[in-house]
């Protein structure tokens, strides 16, 4: 059966009202279908006008609602720039902390002539204090070399045994060889020494070393530092005196135990041992 | 004369002070837009709240090439609209929605205009609202709604029946 085209008003009709197929309750077929609205009236003016300027006061917690909830991103985002802050200097003070304890206060090998070259007096090292010629002592020789023949030369070594903080790794005793180290002052009336330095290569012992230039030391505070430091003292203090040397410094052995993380193994393997 | 615009960079910045100055300027333009589509005072109150909430949140957006007012405005309509949408309130026909204001007093302040406008059925009032006070056009109305133009032509004409009505109603009671 063929459908009737529908009446160009019907069609036009449900174009403009979607699914209505009768026009709305007083309204005329002739303001749906022309599009025309009516005119507002006089009254419909003053009430559309008095609307678009109504205003109302908000209750007085309301501010407080909105308040609690813009206030908290500015809290989180200044929190965020706190704890980015507190790991950083955290993380600083580590690393500063670390150096200072694990042998920057070591100098580089390349400085200078390892003692390891020079005569140095070997004493078994149950003998506490053995008394050593002054003259047998190379403080004040212009040879590297020569002086001492009847002393036994013993290998200058440091025992560092270190341990990882690594859960189960095992501890581990590091041989290493004696290199220079530059010792800053501890006390007032102690003098800084380089003492490798005025071993093998000065004529005079010990050279005093600029404050400026007492960068590398160890720190103060290191154990190894003072004990190395209180050594030197005693031993310039006794040549000083013109008494014999005792137990000549590089057949101390110090054992220091620090816990690094294995990573850190290499580097200081690579600072302590002897080129 | 300082205006109102003054407070944002201000705010942007999380300046309490301006903050709460644009707030105190803004909210009771917002809340009489929010009472004209919801009639609970509690409710609109919480979309006025909203609102400035979401305001606060896109401060940093505005570019401040048109007034502040018209910004804020767009934001509580769609705030409004937003709801109203959720409450599927369109979906019902036209002639279910039962249309009465016995219970009106005649006056003519502004309370009553506007106790006059909430009374009206939610379809009517939204459509009235945004096409004869926001000045949306019907297909904004419909796209805004998910109406079709020609139900959101005959709501607003029904609409205005309906408050003509009443206002004459009121007119005969106050003469």
């Amino acid at each position: 059966m063929r459908k009737e085209p529908k009446h160009p008003v019907d069609a036009a009709f449900e174009e403009a009202l979607g699914h209505r197929t009768s026009a709305p309750r007083s309204t005329s077929w002739e303001a749906v279908f022309s599009g025309q609205e009516t005119p507002w009236s006089m009254e419909e003016e003053a009430l559309i006008q008095n609307l678009k300027d109504h205003q109302a006061s908000p209750k007085p917690h309301s501010w407080d609602r909105i308040q609690a909830h813009i206030q908290p991103v500015k809290r989180r985002t200044l929190a965020w720039y706190r704890w980015t802050a507190a790991a950083s200097v955290l993380l600083i003070a580590t690393l500063v902390g670390w150096y200072g304890v694990g042998g920057l206060g070591v100098r580089p090998p390349k400085m200078v002539t390892p003692i390891a070259q020079a005569p140095t007096a070997a004493v078994p090292m149950e003998s506490k204090t053995p008394d050593i010629p002054v003259e047998l002592y190379p403080v004040t020789s212009q040879s590297n070399t020569g002086g001492v023949t009847s002393i036994k030369k013993m290998e200058p070594s440091i025992q560092g045994s270190f341990s990882s903080g690594a859960k189960g790794q095992a501890r581990g005793k590091l041989s290493v060889q004696w290199m220079p180290l530059a010792l800053e002052k501890i006390d007032e009336d102690l003098h800084f020494v380089t003492l490798p330095e005025t071993l093998v290569e000065s004529s005079s012992f010990p050279n005093e070393i600029p404050m400026n230039r007492r960068k590398n030391g160890l720190r103060p505070t290191s154990p190894w530092s003072k004990a190395i430091t209180a050594y030197v003292a005693t031993q310039y203090a006794r040549v000083k005196e013109g008494q014999p040397l005792q137990t000549p410094w590089s057949n101390y052995t110090i054992a220091v135990e620090v816990k690094v993380p294995p990573l850190a193994h290499s580097f200081i393997q690579n600072t302590l041992t002897h080129p | 004369m300082e205006r109102i615009e003054d407070h944002i960079p201000s705010a942007i910045q999380g300046d309490l002070k301006a903050q709460k100055a644009l707030y105190e300027g803004l909210s009771p333009f917002v809340l009489g837009l929010c009472q004209r589509y919801f009639p609970q005072e509690d409710e609109a109150e919480d979309h006025m709240i909203q609102t400035m909430i979401a305001f606060f949140q896109k401060l940093n957006t505005y570019r401040g090439d048109a007034p502040v007012k018209y910004w804020v405005r767009r934001m509580a309509i769609n705030q409004c609209l937003m709801t109203l949408r959720k409450q599927s309130t369109f979906q019902k026909p036209i002639e279910d929605q039962h249309v009465s204001f016995d219970s009106l007093n005649s006056s003519h302040d502004e309370a009553y205009l506007l106790h006059l406008v909430q009374a009206l059925p939610v379809g009517f009032r939204t459509v009235f609202n945004l096409y004869a006070i926001e000045g949306f056009s019907h297909a904004e109305i419909a796209e805004s709604l998910g109406i079709s133009e020609g139900t959101s032509k005959s709501q607003l004409s029904r609409a205005r029946q309906w408050l003509q009505k009443a206002l004459q109603k009121s007119e005969q009671e106050l003469r």
